[in-house]
């Protein structure tokens, strides 16, 4: 290898160490890494019951969220905890952001 | 007029010289010189090669560099923006309702995380969780203000997150974070994607570097093996041209002018130092030979005395002809060529044909002047003269009883022709090119007094004012031109104060050929 691939090659290994140690790394392997907490049955029901209160309060739902919302409580029913907990968030972010749902069906009215 | 008129040594004419070499292939063995030990660094061509392979290598690294900074950069400072942005809107809900408001911020942001990789925890001064989706404040987070790579488990699967603190008044702590797995991921593909682009890059610039260096050497070779050649004493050695007219060609084509060019002038060195020593070796021992004859023989005073002056008259021949040459070499070097200028050269001719019309006279011929009333031209009013008055030296010298001296002046298409015609034996054809050549003596001029340089220095003044001397045949006689080209215009102002300072100027000595 040529004197410049060498330096080339050693640019390229201190851009990448650089960029990929840039912050501080704050665990050891031994330490047990922390819990991430949302992503639980727990959490899920907990989520689906802020989505209930949500749509008790609203005069319209829209289709979107009403199929969302059974389809993320039915999924963190069946173990399938991170796609509920999703289903349920973008429910929750068409509740609020009526404008962001692309495929509006007819709404019901409560 | 014939040949460049005749030396005072009659028999000593160029068919009597020994034959002048031409280039010579010197017999010498070539001067031996230390072998230079090959070194790759004192090598041009790889000098070229390297700068080739190391310009290509570092563009090729930049424009990578570029990239990567465009993309795995950008995602990093938007996962950091992120975080800061987050940290502002719950510090400034910290500012309204204290944990309290903290807390539920921290619960809708969580709900509304569709991404799934926001990380939040908000501790009381003792690192208690209060909120968030964190189980417990990593022992890794100690300082605010800074980034920590921090690994998380998320559902039983590793994951690593990038997370910064932010400290509240009383003694409160928040953690902002973002799952930087997929981020990773990428990174890592770019980065490595990126690399081997450049190892290729390289390796290819290393191959195109060995191409550059082999292409070089083969460029350079025919130069180096002809001054190689040449430095050897073979002058006949000419650079290859590929006849691409490429920069290669080019120089090539100078090199090869160049040399032709040194060649001709080591022939003629050559040739004039041969003729120097051969026709000045019979007039010097004229002399001797005069000088110790009278040594030996003279009766009285008087005879010793004319030898003297005899020998005296021969020695101020060869000073004569010294002076001829060294004049020759004074125009050929173009020294007086600052001092052109526009001048009428109408007065000069008539003068040289006044001048020479006694002599004429005395020999039983006639001059006869045709030359226009202005005639502009631009150069040395005295070398002029002192060309014209060799041509006319010569066609007085060799015209039969009776004949007519003609000197004509003409202006068209931008030259002034001057021409001098007389009746003599002329110069046989294949004479004409020799006969301006410096000590030519052609076989009918054998037999008249003269050195042979009077036509050299003619045709140094014509080739001085960017002209030529042409040797035409008058049938009978010859006819000398000497083409110049006509006064610039632009130059013609001067040229009245010019004239009026050269009027009065005494005529040029006449070279005697």
């Amino acid at each position: 290898m040529t004197l410049s691939a060498r330096i080339t090659a050693a640019a390229m290994l201190i851009s990448c160490m650089v960029a990929v140690s840039g912050a501080q790394s704050g665990s050891s392997p031994d330490s047990p890494p922390e819990q991430i907490t949302t992503d639980t049955l727990a959490y899920c029901r907990e989520l689906a019951v802020r989505l209930e209160k949500m749509t008790g309060s609203a005069a319209l739902i829209p289709a979107t969220v009403l199929r969302l919302s059974t389809a993320g409580r039915d999924m963190c029913e069946q173990g399938l905890t991170r796609g509920g907990i999703m289903r349920l968030r973008k429910a929750i972010v068409l509740m609020m952001h009526p404008d962001m749902d692309t495929d509006p069906g007819p709404a019901s009215s409560r | 007029m014939t040949g460049s008129g005749e030396g005072a040594a009659p028999a000593a004419g160029p068919a009597a010289r020994p034959e002048q070499p031409g280039p010579r292939r010197d017999a010498r063995p070539p001067i031996p010189r230390p072998r230079r030990r090959f070194n790759l660094l004192r090598s041009a061509a790889v000098r070229f090669a390297a700068i080739y392979a190391v310009l290509l290598s570092l563009s090729v690294a930049a424009a990578a560099g570029f990239v990567w900074w465009e993309t795995a950069g950008r995602l990093s400072r938007q996962i950091e923006e992120a975080i800061l942005n987050d940290a502002q809107a719950l510090s400034d809900h910290w500012e309204v309702g204290g944990v309290p408001d903290v807390r539920s911020a921290i619960e809708e942001r969580l709900s509304q995380n569709v991404d799934d990789d926001a990380i939040y925890m908000l501790a009381d001064p003792y690192f208690e969780r209060l909120a968030g989706n964190l189980s417990g404040w990593p022992a890794a987070v100690t300082q605010p203000g800074v980034e920590y790579e921090i690994r998380v488990e998320r559902g039983g699967i590793h994951s690593l997150a990038s997370m910064q603190r932010f400290d509240f008044p009383g003694g409160y702590h928040l953690l902002v974070g973002r799952d930087v797995t997929l981020r990773l991921q990428l990174t890592r593909l770019l980065t490595s994607a990126l690399f081997w682009a450049v190892v290729v890059v390289v390796a290819v610039a290393a191959v195109g570097a060995i191409a550059v260096r082999s292409l070089f050497n083969r460029m350079l070779a025919s130069v180096w093996a002809t001054t190689a050649a040449i430095s050897s004493g073979d002058f006949s050695r000419r650079v290859q041209v590929t006849g691409r007219g490429d920069e290669f060609d080019q120089v090539a084509e100078a090199i090869n002018d160049m040399l032709d060019r040194i060649t001709r002038l080591m022939d003629g060195v050559r040739q004039v130092s041969n003729a120097i020593a051969h026709d000045l070796r019979t007039p010097i021992a004229r002399a001797r030979t005069r000088l110790e004859d009278a040594m030996a023989h003279a009766g009285t005073e008087d005879e010793l005395r004319a030898a003297i002056e005899r020998a005296t008259a021969d020695l101020d021949a060869i000073t004569g002809v010294f002076q001829a040459l060294l004049r020759i070499a004074e125009i050929e070097a173009g020294s007086r060529r600052a001092a052109f200028c526009v001048f009428d050269a109408a007065p000069v001719l008539n003068g040289v044909a006044e001048l020479y019309d006694a002599v004429a006279e005395d020999r039983g011929l006639s001059i006869a002047a045709a030359v226009p009333p202005s005639l502009r031209v631009y150069g040395d009013r005295d070398m002029l003269q002192q060309a014209v008055a060799n041509l006319v030296d010569n066609a007085v010298k060799f015209s039969p009883p009776g004949a007519a001296v003609r000197i004509a002046a003409t202006q068209s298409d931008g030259w002034t022709d001057i021409v001098v015609t007389d009746a003599g034996p002329g110069i046989p054809a294949a004479d004409r090119e020799r006969a301006v050549e410096r000590f030519f003596r052609g076989e009918a001029a054998r037999h008249t007094p003269g050195a042979g340089l009077g036509l050299a220095l003619v045709q140094a003044v014509a080739q001085l004012h960017g002209g030529a001397l042409l040797l035409e045949d008058a049938a009978p006689g010859l006819r000398a031109v000497v083409r110049l080209p006509a006064a610039d215009p632009a130059t013609a102002a001067p040229a009245k104060a010019a004239e009026a300072a050269a009027a009065t100027a005494p005529y040029g000595d006449v070279i005697q050929d």
